[in-house]
């Protein structure tokens, strides 16, 4: 194939971002994600793979219970999802030699370790590209309130990175950045279109492209109806209550409103999740309460999807770079430690009330079903129905398969 | 009788046998076998050549080491791979062939194909690692005829120097598969029109020849006397494509103001433009201070100095200071080869690379931007494409360790250790050319002498190819830092020239500036003959045609600042295409600086009572042109009936601003 040039080869542009990565990809279905990245490093110990019967200096202050599953052990404070734990699935044996959170990070978010030549894509650039209508340009890939640096477009074109809103939507008076365009601009906007029609066709491929980012743009902001997608306010107060009325509340149910008007990929990114020190403190105190709000946010989702129907196509993943210290550090807090670290996930293309691996008396390391970054992007992806035989191009044309020989399928967390 | 008295009896009798053609006789494992194991994928990093091999059976990634893939064939598990009775029966035979056992890699080899059967002669033969003299590989040469491309490797031989044809052998490819295919015997077919590239890889070189197919549309003889000119005409001769006709005089304009100074012309800049020589304008624009401004922030990019405000954490005075540094340089004419010298020698440059810990992230980005080469790929392992192996990546970066620790932070001091072996790396340039220094220098003179005064010309070819990509929206060499005999430039006889040129006028910025903008070829029109066709276009690809190209972020901010005439206190549009699209939009950038006082817009209204000429001058004003009869047809009678003419003269302005036009560059 005739390298970068084949891009803009193929005549028309009708679906623009698919084809700026110099091939569509093929789905077999329409399955949406959402990942909610809890920025830092989530102690799996304290959240979904509690030891209760370790030395206190593992075990940790906060108390662990069996879950609805049996043989799985929840901290105390996870009570909602304690209890639907049946219907989630959990992978245990994530392993990984990536401890620090840039290259943790791209490791999780892209499935490759970092590589000093090429920055991989994550999961939104790679999946549900394959083109946009251009009567109704929704963006495929949303990151809520922004993006990581390893959650974005990587060497492909900027066209698939994420949608970035850049701005909390937990905030009173959220707003997305430069989505509300000011009344008084109504006429400018309109002979804005004048203009462009009275200069005839675009002339290069760039400005095709041009063309239709602004015509995306428009499409966002100019109907108020479809700018209601990025309103939270627009849901019953019970329902915003169930979520929780904090930043990650809004932002999971933002997504949930995003995946339903049909973006494919939407990116929660939750800050904060890097105890060194005082960890009980920060997992259960302060407003809110991480753990409190991560029960509240991601319980009500999956209660929210379910009763909409959109859970069958709908994969969620519960994830950060990696997991944290099993034995407690002088200072209260737990340091990186991605030798063992937990995934929670449900949904589309996921068996319920799985759980796979489990890590060693101590959480130190997987005892069983050791699980790799680069499985779980694998298996995820697979889940979602991409097609995973896609060979990615760099810009110099280079080919890069989506998924590697080395990843491994795991066959027991699809349904 | 033992396969080690076979194996001998055996080379004996060949040696006998075959002494007459002393080249002949010759045997290497490493020249007859290696490249099939490269060739069939034997050797890729997804089967044997993976770290940890494939089924117990490991090779060297690539087959680059010969003797390690010879003793893991021949000799592990006693030998029990060959089968010297009976040489296809060799469980190394069976396995590719999916004969009477598994093979996870699949059928690769089938019996009676020209690899199948070379194995199995050498097999027959004794599987010996090396027989008579010394074969020492120099060179491959690919030499295209009438039925197919042979590909000759050089060999010498005590002394004596010899070619055979290893066609067979060597791996073929082609740059550009919609122009052309080569096959495993060297035919080319010919499928489009175009230029490709047929590659040919034995052992470690590797060798290039063009093929094209014309276009076939006429091509009209002009006049130049421009040198650029006459390469360029020449080359789409050979290509059968026309030169576009130049662009109109008011695109011209706005494309070498844009370009030199970072900004469109001002009306009456436009005036004067149409008055002057075209010679004496650039010659203006190139002695501005506007010009040293955004040349300097040109090779910051170049130098991987990122914009202001995109500094990453705890860079931002490190990149303040390297930005202004360049811009001292500009201001006072440096060449680029001077700006280099300071960056490899003097205190503040060294920080553009200091900064690095690891010593090889260090040689790579001196790889990268001073030579235009990833030598990164060798970090791990050795790679066919590259010039560069494994070894000369740790030797070259053994230059950049400090000489005690915390000097400049690097993590190895003094000494630059061999991962695992713990043995110390001596220091030793990349073998390009000419790689001793006359005499001995510091480390840091030595590689300023090695980069700058060797004689090579990668870093003239370099920073030519990256000059003229920011004049022309795209290199020649597409990726910039990334030159190798596998990713050739859309034109390499323009490059040719362009280096040739650089290196004449001792690197000068404004002299190779001054030679590419007087050009036919710079002033080609962008208009496409046909705009159903705007993307798979080759005549902008082969540079027959400009290709109209968006204005970077902060050129769109700097444009509409200068248009209206006052400062904008917000952020250039983000990078994210549909960000940005919203950003133009709704962010305010544009209505601000339109609702400052003062402004250009307001003052047309303000002055000019007629509503022709306020059409005529906004025009002029913001896209360097006067309006068309048929914008003049839509826009003026909304002028005219307006209750309120500066609200629709800005909001007029403001979709002009926003519009396609403004925010490309044709």
């Amino acid at each position: 194939m005739n390298r970068r040039n084949f891009l803009t080869s193929m005549g028309a542009l009708p679906f623009l971002p698919g084809l700026l990565s110099g091939a569509p990809l093929l789905e077999k279905s329409k399955r949406s994600l959402i990942i909610v990245w809890l920025d830092g490093g989530m102690s799996h110990i304290d959240t979904f793979d509690g030891k209760p019967e370790a030395p206190p200096n593992i075990k940790g202050d906060l108390v662990a219970r069996e879950s609805s599953l049996e043989g799985v052990f929840l901290s105390e404070h996870l009570p909602r999802l304690s209890k639907q734990m049946k219907k989630l699935s959990l992978v245990r044996s994530i392993t990984s030699p990536e401890g620090n959170h840039d290259r943790g990070s791209c490791y999780m978010l892209t499935g490759r370790r970092p590589n000093p030549v090429l920055t991989y894509p994550s999961f939104g650039s790679v999946f549900g590209q394959e083109g946009t209508r251009l009567d109704k340009p929704i963006p495929p890939y949303v990151a809520v309130p922004d993006a990581h640096y390893y959650a974005r477009a990587g060497f492909l074109p900027l066209a698939h990175g994420p949608f970035e809103l850049g701005g909390s939507p937990g905030v009173k008076g959220f707003q997305v950045r430069d989505l509300q365009p000011s009344p008084e601009m109504k006429q400018a906007i309109q002979l804005l279109k004048k203009v462009d029609q009275l200069d005839g066709k675009p002339r290069s491929a760039a400005e095709v492209a041009r063309d239709q980012f602004l015509n995306q743009a428009q499409y966002l902001s100019l109907d108020p109806e479809v700018r209601a997608m990025f309103d939270v306010t627009r849901e019953s107060g019970e329902l915003r209550t169930r979520y929780g009325r904090h930043e990650l509340g809004s932002s999971c149910l933002l997504a949930r409103r995003l995946v339903e008007g049909g973006v494919r990929t939407v990116f929660v990114r939750n800050k904060g999740w890097d105890h060194h020190r005082s960890i009980v403190n920060a997992l259960t105190y302060g407003f809110p309460p991480k753990l409190e709000a991560l029960d509240q946010s991601v319980s009500a989702l999956h209660d929210d999807l379910e009763r909409r129907g959109l859970l069958e196509n709908t994969l969620v993943m519960v994830a950060s770079e990696f997991g944290r210290t099993p034995r407690v550090n002088p200072s209260g807090g737990r340091d990186h430690w991605s030798r063992a670290s937990s995934v929670l996930l449900f949904g589309g293309g996921i068996k319920p009330g799985t759980v796979i691996g489990k890590s060693d008396a101590k959480g130190e390391a997987p005892e069983e079903y050791p699980v790799s970054p680069a499985d779980l992007f694998y298996t995820v992806l697979t889940a979602l129905g991409a097609d995973t035989e896609h060979t990615l191009r760099t810009a110099d044309g280079r080919p890069i398969p989506l998924i590697e020989g080395s990843m491994k399928l795991i066959p027991e967390l699809l349904a | 009788m033992s396969s080690f008295l076979r194996k001998l009896i055996l080379a004996f009798g060949l040696s006998i046998g075959m002494s007459c053609h002393a080249a002949e006789t010759s045997f290497d494992f490493a020249h007859r076998i290696s490249p099939i194991l490269a060739k069939v994928g034997c050797s890729a990093a997804e089967c044997h050549g993976g770290a940890t091999g494939q089924g117990g059976f490991k090779l060297s990634l690539f087959a680059d080491n010969p003797r390690l893939d010879y003793e893991a064939i021949v000799q592990e598990l006693g030998g029990r791979r060959l089968d010297y009775a009976n040489p296809a029966n060799s469980l190394f035979l069976r396995k590719p062939t999916k004969r009477g056992v598994k093979h996870k890699g699949g059928r690769i080899l089938k019996a009676g194909e020209f690899e199948f059967e070379e194995l199995q002669k050498w097999i027959a033969r004794g599987a010996p690692f090396r027989q008579g003299p010394k074969e020492e590989l120099f060179g491959v040469e690919l030499r295209p005829t009438e039925a197919r491309f042979v590909t000759y490797a050089t060999f010498s031989v005590a002394g004596k120097t010899f070619t055979r044809d290893v066609t067979k052998l060597a791996r073929l490819t082609s740059s550009n598969e919609q122009v052309a295919t080569v096959d495993e015997s060297g035919r080319v077919t010919k499928l489009g029109a175009g230029e490709a590239w047929i590659l040919a890889r034995y052992g470690m070189f590797s060798a290039r020849q063009p093929v094209r197919q014309s276009f076939g549309k006429t091509f009209v003889q002009g006049t130049t006397q421009h040198p650029l000119d006459r390469v360029w005409l020449q080359r789409l001769r050979q290509l059968g494509l026309s030169p576009a006709p130049p662009a109109e005089k008011d695109t011209l304009a706005r494309r070498i103001f844009v370009d030199l100074t970072g900004r469109p012309p001002g009306p009456f800049e436009l005036a004067k433009f149409h008055e002057r020589p075209l010679e004496e304008t650039v010659d203006r624009l190139i002695a501005t201070s506007d010009f040293d401004r955004v040349f300097a922030r040109h090779v910051g990019e170049f130098f991987e100095v990122p914009e202001p405000g995109k500094d990453p954490r705890n860079g931002g005075d490190r990149n303040s200071r390297l930005r202004q540094m360049f811009r001292t340089a500009m201001n006072q004419k440096q060449s680029v080869k001077e700006i280099t010298r300071s960056i490899l020698t003097n205190p503040t440059g060294q920080t553009a690379w200091k900064h690095f810990a690891d010593p090889r992230d260090r040689a790579e980005y001196i790889g990268r931007t001073m030579l235009g080469m990833r030598i990164a790929c060798a970090r791990c392992h050795n790679h066919p494409l590259d010039r560069w192996n494994n070894a000369d990546h740790l030797q070259f970066s053994a230059y950049f360790t400090d000489p005690r620790p915390g000097a400049g932070g690097s993590m190895m001091a003094g000494k630059f250790f061999l991962p695992g072996s713990g043995k110390a790396v001596q220091p030793a340039l990349l073998p390009l050319a000419k790689t001793q220094p006359p005499r001995p220098f510091s480390p840091a003179k030595t590689l300023a002498w090695f980069i700058l005064d060797s004689g090579n010309q990668e870093f003239e070819r370099n920073m030519a190819n990256r000059i003229f990509g920011k004049l022309f929206g795209k290199p020649l060499v597409d990726l910039p830092d990334d030159h190798r005999l596998t990713n050739p430039a859309v034109h390499e006889p323009i490059l040719d020239l362009l280096t040739e040129r650089f290196r004449k006028n001792g690197t000068d910025v404004r002299r190779l500036v001054r030679f590419i903008v007087t050009s036919q070829l710079y002033a080609a029109g962008s208009e496409p003959p046909n705009t159903d066709q705007v993307t798979g276009d080759p005549e902008h690809r082969y540079l027959a045609r400009r290709a109209a190209r968006p204005l970077t972020p902060a050129q769109f901010k700097t444009a509409v600042e200068f248009v209206l005439g006052v400062e904008i206190n917000r952020p250039p549009p983000p990078d994210s295409p549909l960000a940005q699209q919203l950003y133009i939009m709704n962010s305010g950038l544009i209505q601000s600086g339109l609702k400052t006082p003062g402004n250009q817009v307001d003052a047309i209204f303000d002055f000019q009572p007629d509503a022709n000429e306020q059409l005529n001058e906004l025009y002029r004003l913001i896209l360097s042109r006067g309006p068309r009869a048929a914008e003049r047809r839509v826009f003026l009678p909304l002028l005219r009936k307006s209750e309120n003419p500066q609200k629709t003269g800005r909001d007029l302005a403001f979709a002009l601003l926003a519009g396609r036009e403004f925010g490309s560059l044709r």
